[in-house]
């Protein structure tokens, strides 16, 4: 059974004891959830910090790589926007961020995702410096949609007629995706940019040129 | 037959190895490991005894706020 329909499986457990009154029932579900979370997250640290995921993905652990996946990213999230604003269909637009978006957790291994207790000193420090930079841009972004919407109800206030955009169900899905998706990947984003390259990596490439 | 794969080359293996051992030895990635190598990050003072006890060497051996002399009296590092 996968760890996934382990957790599926006493999280219902837990629910179901809930239901007959039974607390010690429940309180072992979740106990049982917890320890299959901490599995979990131990299998995924496993595999992506160990040297076979660098030789999977070796094709994207060089910055220069790196950086163009971020830049992809972004592009993606304007051909979603792009896609949601015009007659054109949404769901390609939306495989091919999504596919930006698993690459970019990959190349990051998933430092913004795994527990502390997985990661050493520098992984710790590189990922709260990732969030911190992530905050800031999302603060900046957030700021320039609240300075809008603010100058909008004054203008509005004071008199002027000003008619909201005609938002289709597609612009407003693709608004969620890039806010969802943005929120999301910013993080390991900003990492995958600013990371130097790891010796690994360049003494690899040394030893093949 | 083709072109050895790149991972398997002797030197690139060796410096791996132990690389890896090193930090296996003192609790962090085997990358951590390289960054340091390369003056591009500076560990705590918890890694560095840690890092001094497993070379058995002592940490001024290691680390230094003024650049190391290339062994030979060459240029420096």
């Amino acid at each position: 059974m996968s760890t996934d329909g382990k957790r599926r499986w006493t999280f219902l457990w837990g629910l179901r004891g809930q239901r007959i009154g039974g607390r010690d029932a429940f309180g072992v579900g979740l106990v049982g959830a917890a320890l299959d979370e901490h599995v979990s997250a131990a299998r995924a640290a496993e595999r992506v910090l160990g040297p076979a995921h660098e030789q999977r993905w070796s094709w994207l652990m060089p910055r220069r790589a790196r950086r163009l996946l971020v830049v992809a990213m972004v592009a993606t999230w304007g051909l979603v926007v792009a896609a949601g604003l015009t007659p054109a269909p949404l769901a390609p637009a939306f495989v091919f961020s999504a596919g930006a978006s698993f690459l970019v957790r990959q190349a990051s291994r998933q430092l913004t995702d795994l527990p502390d207790r997985y990661l050493d000193e520098r992984q710790i420090g590189i990922r709260n410096e990732s969030f911190t930079i992530a905050y800031k841009v999302l603060a900046g972004a957030l700021a320039i949609v609240v300075a809008g919407t603010v100058g909008w109800l004054s203008a509005v206030d004071a008199g002027r007629e000003i008619a909201l955009p005609d938002l289709t169900v597609d612009a407003r899905l693709a608004a969620l995706w890039v806010f969802l998706w943005g929120v999301q990947s910013l993080p390991a984003a900003v990492l995958l940019w600013r990371e130097p390259d790891a010796v690994e990596s360049q003494e690899r490439a040394d030893a093949g040129a | 037959m083709g072109r050895r794969p790149r991972e398997e080359t002797p030197v690139y293996s060796r410096l791996a190895e132990a690389r890896a051992e090193l930090a296996d030895a003192v609790g962090v990635h085997y990358q951590t490991i390289g960054y340091i190598e390369r003056g591009e990050y500076n560990p705590s003072l918890s890694l560095a005894l840690h890092l001094a006890t497993a070379l058995d060497a002592e940490v001024t051996d290691l680390f230094s706020t003024k650049p190391f002399r290339r062994k030979g009296g060459g240029g420096e590092r």
